[in-house]
């Protein structure tokens, strides 16, 4: 499973698809303190993201892929100037 | 004549033909939007088409229809009788000039005036008000390039010095992506996309509206603007969105516009007044790699964080990636001002790079720079020409989808930056042309359009962009396909939907099916031979066993042949669609000009026959129909005072009876007086006066097929030609058909013709007659009986019998054919006497005796023997003799 959701943590590897984007931003409401590990992801779809930007929580490890984590650090920094 | 030209005549005919209907219909019911658009979109399409050739005359009528039909469409117009009846005289003309297009190559100068008054009368049906042009269209949700290349500050500055370093100097792409809000639920995702966008330098994603400010968020609703730099060209980023091309826009960005400096604004010890001093020199003498180096040096001295450090850095990145000179004087000056490369220089770089990358998206759509722009545009000629050397090389039938899909691919990126929405629209009308005739021909033509020739100055590039469109827009209607017919302009929209389900419909030449249809033809005759063989083998070679085993291998064959038999008929079945939609306009026509208010009522127009069938019909059920709306239905007044609707009502309706198709033509109009007829026929000599008293009423009627009959007291332009009911019977008896009229005064008329469902093949019954075998065609003969001798009276000189209570005239075959010896009857002393009924009559042949029936291919004679009279032609039958195959309505009239 791509998606792992914990009581603190949710934990995303290697390839997360579009469905398990409604459960991630559930997760991500009801957990306002979580955090996200993005550590062995490879790919998220746009949905994920804006999961993601929408609901912005600290990011325990930043994917390692340069095009994730550009995504990543343009919305959770917009999300910071707005 | 070329096969542009021709295949643009055929599509013309479609098209009209399709234009014509949708007028009726729309007549009827003037606010269904949906055949507007039809019709809308059919006539752009001919306009479009008609551009490609040197026509103008053309082209102008067809644009002022098209004017016209488009307030119509955008409801400043309504549809009434007027404008119907002009905009169908208009296709009309423009009917007539597809004909002398045709017959000619051109438009004979005699047209252009009355071109010129039609399209002066269309105009006049304008609506007042109207001063705008309409040419091109905008669609609304296309999304455009921004306003301000703002975005590009947010980058940061080492990923615009690697794209800097990328560019190569020159200008780079720049991309706006703003996917719709339901593309999750398309299956798309647009990270991937970008992820994936080749060429890709940085990029900005940005949510459109911030989430801080949404109470609510759907994430699955895309709330995302993406922007990003290329260094692949806008053909190939758009080939990349080509599922999405209204989401993207594409422009051009100068390499100046990436220079944003940024830093600290401090003093940096005049080295910044040292280098712009140098590089003044070192570019005045183009000398672009020690600038490079000088930057380099005056970087090694000064903080990197000063802004003019930023500047200089983006200098020596251009100026190592091989940029022009222009460009880097840009960065200069504006290292000298302090300020960001302005606009204004940016645009001259941009102007000055043209021609390695063309402008954004909306500047090719201004209409000078249309399909012609390609001219001046290498890259894209280039392009094209590639795509064009493509469709000639060979391709394996399992790629040939692929190798399709890739050209239009490409094609439809770069013509949505060079030509705009039309030429992409035309392109994909071509494109599933391609698809449904599996050929590249229509699209090989469309981009040797496309491609500059010697002299090309294209008066309307969009037009000539848009114009093999048309061509496809020929849905063919080929049976499987009647449904697209009806829908007129948008029948390529709909093959390109469903792609899968029209490649498989194949257009092949008639002669083709014809040449397989004789094969199969052979091969049932040749099957046939089998069962003589089978006997030979018993009684030649007295081998039981093998005669069963070539009996039992026949019986398989013959059920293939039969089987391949009904599917080449199947093969050239066509509906009667295909001879109906002409009635509508017609009637209506007619009956206008006639006064009358008639309702025409088609029924079972998906009844199929054999093309040949339904194609001889078309001309004779047009004069039955004519003959109905003069002769038959009354006018309104006269309706009325008779107690009936004013409108008068005509059926046609097709059905299958067996291996028949029966077609009534009902009028509820006054119908045929047998008085009036009677006394008409005398007077016309065609009855004597014997007949004329004891004829009855019900065989009166049907002298109105009788050559030289016409009731019409004057002759109008439209029945009563001279070209009688008798016409019609002849031309439908051709064809195997037989006409029935039923009649009755004051309640109406009903013709009813049945005709074969196929030519093909022919039911004979063979005959023998002095040892030889003759076959007669099943459907004039009504039965066989055995007459004995004495039953046979002779009335002055001539046979008779009595059958059934009737007197029958009997022949003998040896007369009727010239053969030596009289029928021979058999030991009980009957004569075997084949009835027929010709011409309504009954009469019968004396034969020596009668065999079985069997099916053949009916040749006629040829050559010399053409002139034989009393034969229908002859067949091959399975042992190899030949058949000779009578007409007995020849054979008759000799007697």
């Amino acid at each position: 499973m791509a998606l792992k959701l914990s009581k603190s943590k949710a934990e995303l590897t290697g390839e997360v698809v579009v469905d398990d984007a409604e459960a991630l931003y559930q997760w991500l409401a009801a957990n306002p303190k979580g955090t996200v590990s993005l550590g062995k992801l490879t790919h998220m779809h746009t949905a994920v993201v804006q999961a993601l930007a929408a609901a912005p929580r600290p990011i325990t490890a930043m994917p390692a892929d340069p095009f994730l984590a550009e995504c990543l650090r343009q919305l959770t920094a917009q999300q910071q100037d707005n | 004549m070329s096969p542009l030209l021709q295949q643009f005549i055929t599509d013309s005919h479609d098209i009209l033909e399709r234009m014509s209907q949708a007028l009726l219909a729309l007549e009827k019911n003037p606010g269904d939007e949906g055949v507007i658009d039809e019709l809308f979109r059919a006539v752009h399409t001919l306009k479009g088409n008609s551009g490609l050739f040197d026509i103008p005359t053309f082209t102008r009528v067809v644009h002022a229809a098209e004017d016209l039909l488009d307030k119509v469409r955008d409801k400043e117009l309504s549809i009434d009788n007027d404008l119907t009846d002009e905009l169908l005289e208009s296709m009309d003309f423009i009917q007539r000039m597809v004909d002398m297009v045709e017959a000619s190559g051109a438009i004979p100068d005699d047209f252009t005036d009355e071109a010129d008054a039609r399209i002066e009368r269309l105009r006049a049906l304008l609506p007042e008000s109207d001063g705008h042009d309409l040419v091109f269209e905008e669609p609304a949700d296309q999304v455009q390039p921004p306003d301000t290349l703002d975005w590009i500050a947010r980058i940061p500055e080492a990923e615009r010095l690697d794209a800097c370093l990328a560019s190569g100097g020159h200008a780079l792409s720049a991309i706006r992506y703003v996917p719709e809000p339901e593309c999750f639920f398309k299956g798309e995702d647009p990270l991937l996309l970008l992820r994936n966008l080749p060429g890709r330098q940085a990029f900005v994603i940005s949510p459109i509206e911030p989430y801080s400010a949404q109470a609510e968020i759907d994430v699955y609703r895309s709330n995302f603007e993406l922007q990003a730099l290329s260094t692949a060209s806008p053909a190939e980023i758009r080939d990349h969105f080509r599922y999405m091309p209204e989401q993207v826009a594409v422009y051009a960005v100068p390499p100046t516009a990436l220079a944003i400096a940024v830093g600290e604004d401090l003093s940096d010890d005049g080295l910044r007044d040292d280098f712009l001093a140098n590089a003044e020199t070192l570019l005045a003498k183009g000398d672009v790699a020690l600038l490079a180096v000088a930057a380099g040096a005056v970087l090694d001295l000064i903080s990197p964080d000063l802004k003019t450090a930023s500047m200089l850095r983006f200098i020596r990145q251009l100026a190592l990636a091989g940029a022009e000179v222009p460009v880097l004087s840009a960065l200069v000056k504006a290292l000298a001002t302090g300020e960001v490369p302005s606009l204004d220089i940016a645009d001259a770089a941009a102007e000055s790079l043209q021609d390695a990358v063309p402008p954004a998206a909306p500047a090719p759509r201004v209409k000078s720079a249309g399909a012609s722009g390609l001219g001046r545009n290498t890259l894209a000629v280039q392009i094209v020409t590639t795509q064009r050397q493509l469709l000639d090389l060979p391709v394996p039938p399992d790629q040939w989808d692929g190798r399709l899909l890739a050209i239009g691919n490409t094609l439809r990126s770069l013509l949505a930056v060079q030509g705009g929405s039309e030429a992409v629209g035309a392109l994909e009308a071509v494109l599933a042309n391609c698809a449904e005739e599996r050929s590249f021909l229509s699209l090989a033509f469309h981009l040797e359009a496309l491609l500059p020739s010697g002299d090309d100055d294209i008066e309307d590039p969009s037009d000539s962009g848009a114009l093999p469109a048309s061509v496809a827009v020929a849905a063919v209607p080929v049976r499987s396909d009647a449904a697209s017919a009806d829908t007129l302009g948008d029948a390529p929209k709909a093959a390109a939907e469903h792609g899968d389900k029209s490649a498989r419909v194949l257009k092949v030449p008639q002669e083709k099916v014809d040449r397989l249809m004789d094969l199969i033809g052979e091969m049932v005759v040749a099957k046939n031979a089998l069962p003589y063989l089978a006997t030979k083998a018993e009684e030649v070679y007295g081998s039981r066993d093998l005669a069963r085993e070539i009996k039992a291998q026949f019986a398989v064959i013959n059920r293939i042949a039969e089987d391949m038999q009904d599917g080449i008929m199947q093969v050239r079945m066509l509906p009667m669609s295909s001879v109906f939609q002409r009635f509508p306009r017609l009637v209506r026509d007619v009956a206008r000009q006639l006064g009358k208010r008639v309702r025409l009522v088609l029924e079972g127009e998906e009844a199929e026959a054999d093309k040949h069938i339904v194609e001889s019909l078309g001309d004779p059920l047009i004069h039955i129909l004519r003959n109905s709306l003069d002769h038959g239905l009354e006018t309104p007044e006269a309706r009325r005072a008779a107690g009936k609707p004013e409108e008068g009502r005509i059926t046609v309706r097709a059905s299958q009876e067996g291996d028949r198709v029966l077609i009534e033509i009902e009028d509820d109009g006054k119908g045929i007086d047998p008085a009036v007829i009677k006394r008409k026929a005398f007077e016309k000599g065609l009855i004597d006066e014997t007949r004329l008293e004891s004829i009855s009423d019900q065989e009166a009627i049907q002298l109105v097929f009788a050559p030289g009959f016409s009731t019409a007291e004057t002759v109008s332009n439209l029945s009563g030609r001279g070209v009688g009911m008798d016409v019609v019977k002849n031309s439908l008896e051709k064809i195997g058909g037989q006409v029935r009229l039923t009649s009755e005064k004051g309640r109406g008329t009903r013709i009813a013709l049945t005709l074969p469902l196929s030519v093909a093949v022919s039911n004979v019954l063979m005959v023998k007659m002095n040892g030889q075998r003759f076959g007669v065609p099943m459907d004039v003969v009504v039965e066989t009986v055995r007459v004995p001798r004495d039953e046979i009276h002779v009335i002055k000189g001539r046979r008779v019998s009595v059958l059934r209570g009737k007197i029958v005239p009997l022949f003998g075959a040896d007369e009727l054919l010239s053969l030596p010896e009289a029928p021979i009857a058999n030991a009980e002393g009957e004569y075997a006497v084949l009835v027929v009924r010709v011409d309504g009559a009954t009469v019968g042949m004396i034969v020596d005796g009668f065999a079985q029936t069997t099916d053949v291919i009916l040749k006629p004679l040829e050559g010399p023997l053409s002139g034989l009279a009393g034969f229908a032609g002859s067949a091959l039958l399975g042992d190899g003799s030949v058949l000779l195959v009578l007409d007995m309505k020849e054979l008759m009239n000799g007697a």
